[in-house]
């Protein structure tokens, strides 16, 4: 009884270690997360755990008995399986899985043989990595990087197209005819276009990022940089000679950001020096053909007014008639030839001679008081009425403005019967000063008003009244007046009267200065 | 036993007392194993509620079969194990066919096959040397011999002797089990297991046809 | 009497300024270009110039630059009587230190006497 219950006892408690052992193979096998099947040597699944019913969603009698390459991609499987038994192991090959609904899963694949007791492959291992996830995080990755590389494609293209851009200006700037420098926001020099090379006689290289000091030392460059200063004031075509022979236009552009940020400062420099040479020899020529032509004129002035004088001898009246009608077409001659000589030098009306700061009213009130006398001898009144305030002071030349004033008063004046008034009067604001010249005499007919600034114009009924006046004076006016960047305009109507009016600007404006480069 | 028509289908009737009794009296004892792949197979296929329904069945005949408490490896009377597919069988009027199935999944699930599979190198291998053994794990009765097994004509013969317990057992479920063990043997898509001698039809034994495509 | 000098080359103008000057009561001395107008004042100091500024062997603005290195001569009053008229030709007679200026064809003699009278008494 003793032996069989020991026997018993021996045989229960070994059930229980079976049961036991039964139990601990099960929760590990069950837990274990990665799947794992167990392959015969014939490719046959022997064996399937929990994890992989689950990823394939099959059941395990779905799955033992069958061979592996029903579950994979069979070719690549095939392969895998040959390749595992002959090398014992393989580890990590990527191959998709097919579940029940023949979806492909990416899953990394490693296998271990498995051996008997004696030593005989029974089969091998194999375990699964999903790599779902892996894949997705791949694709997002490779999605991204795709992404990416269409921004970087984009930011290239823009790239591509700014550097065109780039090199478009660039090619205006080095082929621009004049002089460009570009000094950057720290006042050194960051570009020179061939131009400007070979107009200061200097290479590119050698001046390149250099201060304005710096920039001193090279002969040949003070004027330029004696003319820029330190601070790069703005300048609006200064003339600076290089050479003898080599005279430039120079002229600065502040290069602002959002009206306040200032990058730098485009400096322009115009060769002048054939349009000097051209001007002077036009004045030149104008000064002798000025001598020339006037040399017999006062002669014959002179004679004629000493003769009506008395000064050579006395003269009978008849004589002096006719002397007197001499001197006349003379002095119509002389006139004629002072306004062909103006007319020669104002054509252009760029080179105002010296623009200088002057006092308006004080140069209108020298001209209305010289014209005080011959105003007085036709007994026509006349008035200057000035302004309240000062008049700002406005850049001008100021022989050629006097000129004008001259002009229309002389007009005024002459084109105004006796007991008649002429009013000059100022006026001014922030951007301009203002002079206008009234009368109340024969005025201009409607139909002849839009010629009265053109050339060798005269009214037809002032022609009657007087044959002299060469109708060069209005249009040589506007000249005057507008190379100032004036304005000249008049309201007239015949037999009431005229008032002519002109403005002259108070500040030169860069953005003119622009529009005209 | 004469009486019980093995090749019949669908014969949902009440389980006589007598045949209960007469299948209680059989002197064989079987691993707890056959049981528990019968109560795992009742719990996926009916659920819960299907193996509660089986279990109050065995409980009606007398015989109680508690499945979860079943220790696969402890010894079991054989007869629980007719009764166990007797109850299957007549609770969710399973057809052969199914019963069959049964044994087929069970091969699969059964932990004493598992521990066979590390001899699965062959179909020679397993039929002629483990086969044998294979029976001798499950039941304390009966000899397992293989006979013939042609591998190029796709057949093997199998022979069972010394073995009574009742024809829903070695006509159905046994065909469908040895079906399992070829599967896992031989790659091939259909696998057909027959009785072709049976000692409840007068046979000296039983005899098995396995073919296979 | 008050000594003039008068440099010019024109034979007119000299005939008829001399006759007028005299008249005036002016003692009236002539050099027909600029050196011969150094030479003269050298010699006799006059008490004031008319300059012509076109002459040949050294014009009007030349001759100024001569008086303007000489401490007596550039103490002259000069007042230039020109032809030419242009801007920066009397700005350079100015700049040498001439007086007063006229264009001939906008003056008569009359006024040369007068613009004289400006300058001495």
């Amino acid at each position: 009884m003793a032996v069989r219950e020991t026997k018993k006892e021996k045989i229960s408690i070994l059930l229980e270690d079976l049961a036991s052992l039964e139990s601990y193979a099960r929760d590990l096998f069950g837990f274990f997360p990665n799947p794992v099947l167990l392959v015969s040597s014939s490719g046959i699944i022997l064996e399937a755990n929990p994890a992989f019913e689950k990823i394939t969603g099959h059941k395990t009698e779905e799955i033992v008995g069958r061979p592996i390459e029903d579950f994979f991609e069979k070719e690549k499987m095939a392969t895998l399986v040959e390749k595992s038994l002959s090398k014992g192991h393989i580890g990590g090959e990527e191959i998709n899985l097919f579940d029940k609904n023949k979806n492909a899963l990416p899953v990394s694949v490693s296998t271990m043989l498995r051996k008997n007791e004696s030593g005989e492959v029974v089969g091998f291992f194999l375990g699964l990595f999903d790599l779902t996830n892996s894949k997705k995080a791949e694709e997002n990755l490779r999605n991204a990087q795709a992404a990416l590389t269409n921004i970087l494609e984009d930011a290239e293209e823009a790239r591509a197209r700014a550097e065109e851009e780039k090199n478009k200006t660039r090619a205006i700037i080095l082929n621009f005819t004049d002089g460009i420098l570009v000094f950057n926001e720290k006042n050194r020099l960051a570009l020179i276009n061939p131009s400007a090379e070979r107009l200061l006689n200097i290479k590119a290289k050698n001046i390149m990022n250099g201060s304005i000091s710096e920039l001193n030392n090279f002969s040949g460059l003070e004027p330029l940089t004696k003319a820029l200063g330190t601070k790069f004031e703005e300048i609006f075509r200064k003339e600076i000679s290089i050479k003898n022979d080599l005279i430039l236009e120079l002229s600065t552009v502040p290069v602002m950001v959002n009206k306040d940020k200032r990058l730098g400062t485009l400096v322009i420099l115009h060769d002048v020096s054939r349009d000097k040479i051209i001007e002077r020899m036009k004045s030149e020529f104008v000064s002798l053909a000025a001598h020339q032509l006037r040399t017999p004129l006062s002669a014959i002035k002179w004679t004629m007014k000493m003769l009506m004088e008395g000064d050579l001898g006395p003269i009978s009246k008849e004589q002096r008639e006719f002397i007197e009608k001499t001197y006349h077409s003379n002095e119509r001659m002389i006139g004629l030839i002072n306004d062909l000589l103006d007319l020669t030098r104002i054509e252009e009306g760029r080179y105002l001679y010296k623009p200088a700061l002057s006092n308006f009213e004080l140069m209108v009130e020298y001209v209305v008081n010289s014209y005080k006398e011959e105003a007085a001898k036709k007994k026509i009144k006349l008035e200057f009425k000035k302004t309240e305030g000062k008049l700002p002071s406005v850049r001008l030349d100021a022989e050629k403005i006097k000129l004008a004033i001259q002009n229309l008063i002389d007009n005024a004046v002459k084109y105004t019967p006796s007991g008649g008034l002429v009013t000059i009067s100022l006026n001014y604001d922030k951007d301009k000063v203002e002079l206008s010249v009234q009368d109340n005499g024969v005025g201009i007919p409607e139909d002849q008003q839009k010629r009265v600034f053109s050339k060798f114009f005269r009214g037809a009924n002032v022609m009657r009244l007087d044959t002299e006046g060469s109708g060069l004076g209005l249009f040589i006016t506007k000249n005057i007046i507008e190379a100032h960047g004036g304005k000249i305009w008049f309201e007239s109507a015949k037999d009431r009267g005229s008032t002519f009016h002109f403005t002259l600007p108070v500040k030169t404006e860069f953005e003119s200065f622009l529009k005209e480069f | 036993m004469r009486e019980n028509d093995p090749s019949s289908k669908n014969k949902v009737g009440e389980i006589k007392e007598d045949e209960v009794k007469k299948i209680m009296k059989v002197k064989i004892e079987t691993r707890g194993v056959v049981l528990k792949t019968d109560g795992e197979y009742i719990l996926e296929k009916e659920g819960e509620k299907g193996l509660k329904q089986l279990e109050a069945e065995l409980k009606r005949l007398g015989h109680p079969i508690k499945y979860r408490e079943i220790e696969t490896m402890a010894f079991y009377p054989a007869g629980l194990r007719a009764l166990s597919l007797l109850a299957i069988k007549k609770t969710f009027n399973f057809d052969d066919e199914k019963i069959q199935e049964m044994g087929v999944v069970a091969t699969k699930k059964s932990l004493i096959i598992k521990l066979f599979i590390r001899y699965f190198l062959s179909v020679q291998k397993v039929f002629f040397e483990e086969a044998p053994r294979i029976w001798q794990k499950h039941w304390t009765k009966g000899i397992l011999t293989p006979l013939k097994l042609n591998e190029e004509k796709k057949y093997a013969i199998l022979k069972l002797e010394n073995f009574d317990l009742h024809p829903l057992y070695c006509s159905v479920y046994l065909p469908g089990y040895f079906s399992g063990i070829l599967q896992m043997l031989i790659k091939t898509n259909k696998i057909t297991a027959q009785e072709t001698k049976c000692s409840f039809r007068g046979d000296e034994y039983h005899e098995y046809l396995l073919k296979w495509l | 009497m008050t000594k003039i000098l008068l440099i010019e080359d024109e034979e007119i103008m000299i005939g008829l300024l001399q006759k007028k000057l005299s008249q005036e009561g002016y003692e009236v001395w002539v050099a027909r270009d600029g050196m011969e107008g150094l030479k003269t004042m050298r010699e006799i100091g006059p008490d004031l110039i008319l300059l012509d500024i076109v002459m040949p062997k050294m014009g009007g603005l030349e001759l100024m630059e001569e008086m303007a290195k000489d401490q007596t001569l550039k103490k002259i009053p000069v007042v230039i009587i020109s032809n030419s008229g242009q801007p920066v030709e009397l700005d350079k007679a100015k700049e040498l230190g001439a007086k007063d200026w006229l264009i001939k064809t906008e003056f008569s003699p009359q006024e040369v006497v007068e613009k004289i009278k400006k300058q001495i008494a």
